[in-house]
């Protein structure tokens, strides 16, 4: 008999049968991709470092301020396991040239360093995942982030030329680079054949000035293994435990996060509105299940009836959910980052599980639904049915007074009237617009000029990278020659009509002590800008070569305060003492810093690079001329790497703007996909359950048009407020959410966030209303189907 | 002068491929003042035609005409005009539109109409003065399940009336209700009568049926007879006993 039922039921109540079976499919779908992204994304930075072989402790030193012997410290190290040493020449773009035109890369930032194919320190991974072990001789390869920013291209012919040792290469491929690859470490490597490589070292000065080597250590002790090796840590220019290789990695790990939280939101959209929909279409039973308790069937037998029923459609729903979320997970995937491998070919399991987890769960609702009609008498339950018949007052608008529109009043009191099941839809909506938002006040950040502040760097117009030329002023007397570079480009500038004040900031990696603690930190010295240019969150800015700024996060490790005076020890072996006079933030060396009056007097020769020559214009002009200037700097200075705006300088500085986009693109089409589907479905179910109203509207002369409008409608005010309500909350959630990842990266007070407000108020409020207005519109047709004559046949 | 001339009237319903008529040939005509009930065995096509002839349903063949206009050939849009100005229905299930109040559910129909334009207040004091007539004004505010069957009937007559219809189609007004308010709801449809609204009602109950001017049987989608009881006593008793008569002569 029970199958009879089920046959039936599934045959007349074909509707909302197919409208449940459509969400299950939906819900398993989002739910298996999106547990087995989160675990994909969650572990994903782990495993790449494990296939990567990356080690405990990496660092770079360089052979003009390093004179020690390092081969023979590490190899006396007790507590290391093992070491690799890689050496590399260090040059910037203008020594690659690709058919005699120099490459201009779009990231100004990175340095670039030519090493040999000996002694890999670690894995590095080819386009098809399989690991470089040589080069052959002729080739060169380059990482990932490079080959894309240069447009480089397998078979292409570039030539290197450090100090006029010149050779031809045949660019073989890309790599990805576990260690350098994130743009935040600054560094990016070009691997050639050792034997290639040995023509450049052979040259004296290409060897003492521009060599040097990476060490790779892997130990199980790194306190004690540091101590070990401490007496050559100092000349370090770089040192990194795993923990900071994770932190360089924060931009990628921003977009596997944000893969995470549309999958999240995924997962409570598909749960809210299946919750929904199971009550709603059980509703419809009532009256039945009323019947049936009226002529005597048990309770068990009348919820294992359901229960079949739903158990039949959820497998059926869950199996095809199941099979859909393999296609769907990996589309969202594709997103997340290009410099990491994700292994995603494990998650076969979770899939499945999460696909049987939501049949579970939809059995569980079923159960919950029936048991509450359990308790009920069969006149409750057939009252609590079709009838619609209800048992408290619901009507809090009175047409007689409104001034509302007739359709316009029945749409918002059918609102009022029944707000648990719009809050379904508003809440859901709520969600993806706040997301769309989020993205977009992430995205608007990362590429406006106002971030620059956080890169060390003081606000200006245009950021130019002079390529060679940084090098140069590498000595010890740089301080003073950056500063005449700097004069004489302001006069050529001003000589071009385009008053300016020219600046630069150097970077040098040492040491800093304070009472018994100690830190590894960047010190930050501006040229050509005055302390007041910079932003603090506290105290003064450093008024004399003895004074200092220190970061949030750095004087919380030392321990110090505003006051407290602070030993740096210089790569060079000198010491200096600071008073701290200022507190502030910034992104550089993941926050730990130091930044030291402009006159104070530094041997540059340890300096390990420049974010770039700052221009900015003291005309005041607007961005139009600042871009034509800049049009005309790039003639006056062809020799510059690059020349770009402060907004572009910060995109390319993060890197993830771009990807940021991509997903918000995504995500865009995927609130518009979501909007159309879960407005025709809900509307489908509400016209199926509200026939009998529709046929009696048409009855007294309501026309097909006004019912369009009031099922349009209906849905149109519900997802206006949730767009509302996001536009109210974009801005806070977007803070709560990103500023933790901030955070990470050394911005303790999070970041002073942007908005594209044509986005955020216009164009994703049109879309996501359009759609959905557009949606309910052509599901609203549907009522045509329904005759005014029906009065007499729907029960 | 009649409102409703029926002339050789068909509707078909096809069902699993198999022709059903259920209407065939009616003939009739309705003058204005008069209340005629349409009778007949469970299934022989009274809703059916009762909706044919009222626009609410589309005719097979055969021409239905309404104050002069053969609306057999009308559009869905002149179709729900029509249905909105001119004529008022009642339906034995009380439908109403749950979410709004009494009061709301019957002016509403009077809010859509372009017939009589007036301010919105103005529409809620003409519904309260119906709500008034017929004895239930303490509801107006209430929601539809609050109130009895036989209330929210007499709901369903006011706003049947809202927009002066021309005629009132009544499908069972008084199938789901007691006899006490059965007798109310009837109590209520002879005044309207009375007054001059003319109106076409179905039903199974010869109490019912006694009440109005004319009575058709139809059997099998044909009109077996017509009985006139405007010349009949006015003794309620009397009538019904003479219908019943009649009825039973042709097989009820």
């Amino acid at each position: 008999m029970y199958l009879q039922i089920l046959k039936k039921d599934l045959k007349r109540k074909r509707a909302m049968n197919v409208i449940l079976l459509v969400f299950i499919i939906l819900a398993s779908m989002f739910m298996s991709s999106g547990v087995s992204n989160i675990i994909t994304v969650t572990n994903a930075l782990d495993s790449y470092f494990e296939m990567a072989d990356v080690p405990d402790y990496f660092a770079m030193s360089e052979n003009k301020s390093n004179h020690k012997d390092i081969c023979r410290t590490l190899e006396n190290a007790s507590a290391i396991d093992e070491f690799r040493i890689e050496e590399f020449v260090s040059m910037s773009q203008s020594n690659i040239t690709r058919a005699d035109e120099p490459l201009n890369a779009s990231n100004l930032s990175q340095k670039l360093v030519l090493q040999s194919d000996r002694s890999l320190g670690i894995n590095y991974f080819l386009d098809d995942e399989s690991i470089l072990k040589s080069v052959p001789k002729g080739k060169i390869y380059a990482a990932r982030f490079t080959e894309k920013n240069m447009g480089l291209k397998a078979g292409d012919k570039i030539t290197v030329e450090i100090e006029g040792v010149s050779r031809e290469f045949t660019f073989a491929g890309g790599f990805k680079d576990a260690v350098l690859g994130s743009e935040l470490m600054g560094i990016k490597r070009f691997i050639i054949n050792s034997e290639d490589f040995d023509e450049y070292m052979s040259n004296e000065t290409i060897k003492n000035m521009y060599g040097g080597k990476f060490m790779s250590i892997h130990t199980d002790d790194l306190d004690k293994t540091l101590s070990q090796i401490a007496d050559i840590s100092d000349s370090f220019t770089i040192a990194n435990g795993t923990e900071i290789l994770d932190q360089a990695y924060i931009f990628d790990m921003i977009i596997m996060g944000l893969i995470l939280a549309v999958s999240i939101i995924l997962i409570i959209i598909s749960f809210a509105v299946l919750r929904f929909t199971i009550a709603f279409t059980l509703s419809e039973e009532f009256r039945e299940i009323g019947v049936m308790k009226a002529i005597g069937i048990r309770n068990i037998k009348i919820r294992g009836l359901y229960l079949t029923k739903y158990f039949a459609i959820s497998v059926v729903g869950a199996g095809i959910g199941l099979i859909l979320s393999y296609p769907f997970g990996k589309m969202l995937i594709n997103y997340s980052s290009e410099s990491i491998i994700i292994d995603i070919s494990n998650n076969g399991f979770v899939n499945a599980a999460c696909a049987v987890l939501v049949a579970a769960v939809i059995l569980l609702f079923c159960l919950g639904c029936t048991g509450r009609v359990s308790k009920m008498s069969p006149i409750d339950a057939v009252r609590n049915g079709q009838t619609g018949e209800r048992f408290r007052k619901k009507s809090v608008m009175s047409l007689g007074r409104s001034r509302l529109g007739t359709t316009a009043f029945i749409a918002a009191n059918d609102i009022v009237s029944s707000p648990k099941r719009y809050a379904v839809i508003t809440f859901t909506f709520f969600l993806c617009m706040s997301l769309l938002i989020m993205l977009s006040n992430v995205t608007a950040s990362l590429k406006s000029g106002k971030l620059l502040k956080y890169f060390g760097m003081a606000d200006c117009h245009a950021v130019t990278d002079i390529g060679d030329e940084a090098m140069k002023f590498m000595a010890e007397d740089g301080h003073k020659r950056v500063e005449k570079y700097l004069e004489d480009m302001e006069q050529t500038l001003a000589e071009n009509g385009m008053p300016a004040e020219c600046m630069t900031e150097y970077y040098i990696y040492t040491m800093i002590r304070y009472g018994e603690y100690e830190s590894k930190t960047a010190i930050l010295q501006g040229t050509g800008t005055t302390m007041d240019m910079y932003e603090y969150l506290e105290g003064t800015p450093p008024q004399n070569s003895g004074e200092i700024a220190v970061t949030t996060l750095l004087a919380k490790k030392l321990g110090a305060e505003i006051g407290d005076t602070v030993t740096l020890s210089y790569p060079t072996g000198e010491t200096a003492e600071f008073i701290i006079t200022a507190l502030y933030q910034s992104m550089v060396n993941q926050g730990i810093s130091v930044r030291v009056h402009t006159d104070c007097d530094i041997n540059y020769i340890a300096a390990s690079g420049s974010p770039g020559t700052q221009i900015k214009f003291t005309d005041g002009p607007d961005d139009k001329e600042v871009l034509s200037r800049i049009e005309k700097i790039k003639e006056l200075y062809p020799k510059f790497s690059s020349v770009k705006t402060a907004g572009e300088t910060v995109k390319d500085n993060t890197g993830v703007g771009d990807a940021i986009d991509a997903v918000k693109k995504m995500s865009a089409v995927l609130t518009v996909i979501l909007a159309a589907l879960i407005t025709v479905l809900m509307e489908r179910s509400f016209i199926a359950k509200e026939q009998a109203e529709i046929a009696l509207m048409k009855a007294i002369g309501i026309r097909n048009a006004k019912i369009y409008g009031q099922y349009t409608l209906r849905f149109f005010i519900a997802v206006a407020a949730a767009v509302l309500l996001a536009e109210l909350l974009g801005m806070p959630l977007t803070k709560l959410c990103f500023d933790p990842v901030f955070r990470i990266m050394g911005l303790e007070m999070g970041v002073e966030y942007m908005q594209n407000s044509v986005e955020i108020y216009a164009v994703f409020p049109v879309i996501v209303l359009t759609a959905t207005a557009v949606s309910a519109f052509l599901t609203s047709l549907y009522t045509r189907k329904i005759k005014s004559s029906d009065t007499a046949s729907i029960e | 002068m009649n409102i409703l001339e029926v002339k050789d009237l068909c509707k078909t319903y096809i069902v699993n491929k198999r022709q059903n008529n259920v209407l065939k040939n009616i003939n009739f005509a309705i003058g204005e003042g008069e209340m005629v009930a349409v009778m007949g065995p469970s299934g022989s096509g009274k809703s059916t035609l009762l909706y044919a002839v009222s626009g609410m349903d589309d005719v097979t063949a055969g021409d239905v005409n309404f104050c002069g206009k053969n609306i057999a050939g009308m559009g869905e849009r002149e179709l729900a005009d029509l249905r909105l100005d001119e004529m008022g229905f009642i339906f034995q299930q009380m439908y109403m539109l749950k979410n709004l109040t009494i009061l709301d559910n019957i002016i509403l129909p009077a809010t859509q109409s372009k017939k009589q334009r007036e301010p919105r207040r103005e529409t809620a004091r003409r519904g309260q003065d119906f709500m008034r007539r017929l004895g239930i004004i303490d509801i107006a505010d209430n929601d539809i399940n609050e109130v009895s069957g036989g209330q929210l009937q007499r709901a369903c007559i006011c706003r049947s009336m809202m927009n002066n219809p021309k005629m009132i189609f009544a499908d069972e007004p008084t199938g789901a209700l007691n006899r006490a308010s059965s007798d109310e709801v009837m109590e209520e449809l002879v005044k309207l009568n009375s007054e001059g609204t003319t109106i076409m009602l179905v039903t199974h109950d010869v109490k019912v049926a006694a009440k109005c001017t004319r009575v058709m049987y139809i059997v099998d989608g044909n009109i077996k007879g017509e009985f006139d009881l405007s010349d009949c006593s006015t003794q309620i008793r009397e009538r019904e006993r003479t219908l019943n008569n009649w009825l039973l002569e042709l097989g009820w």
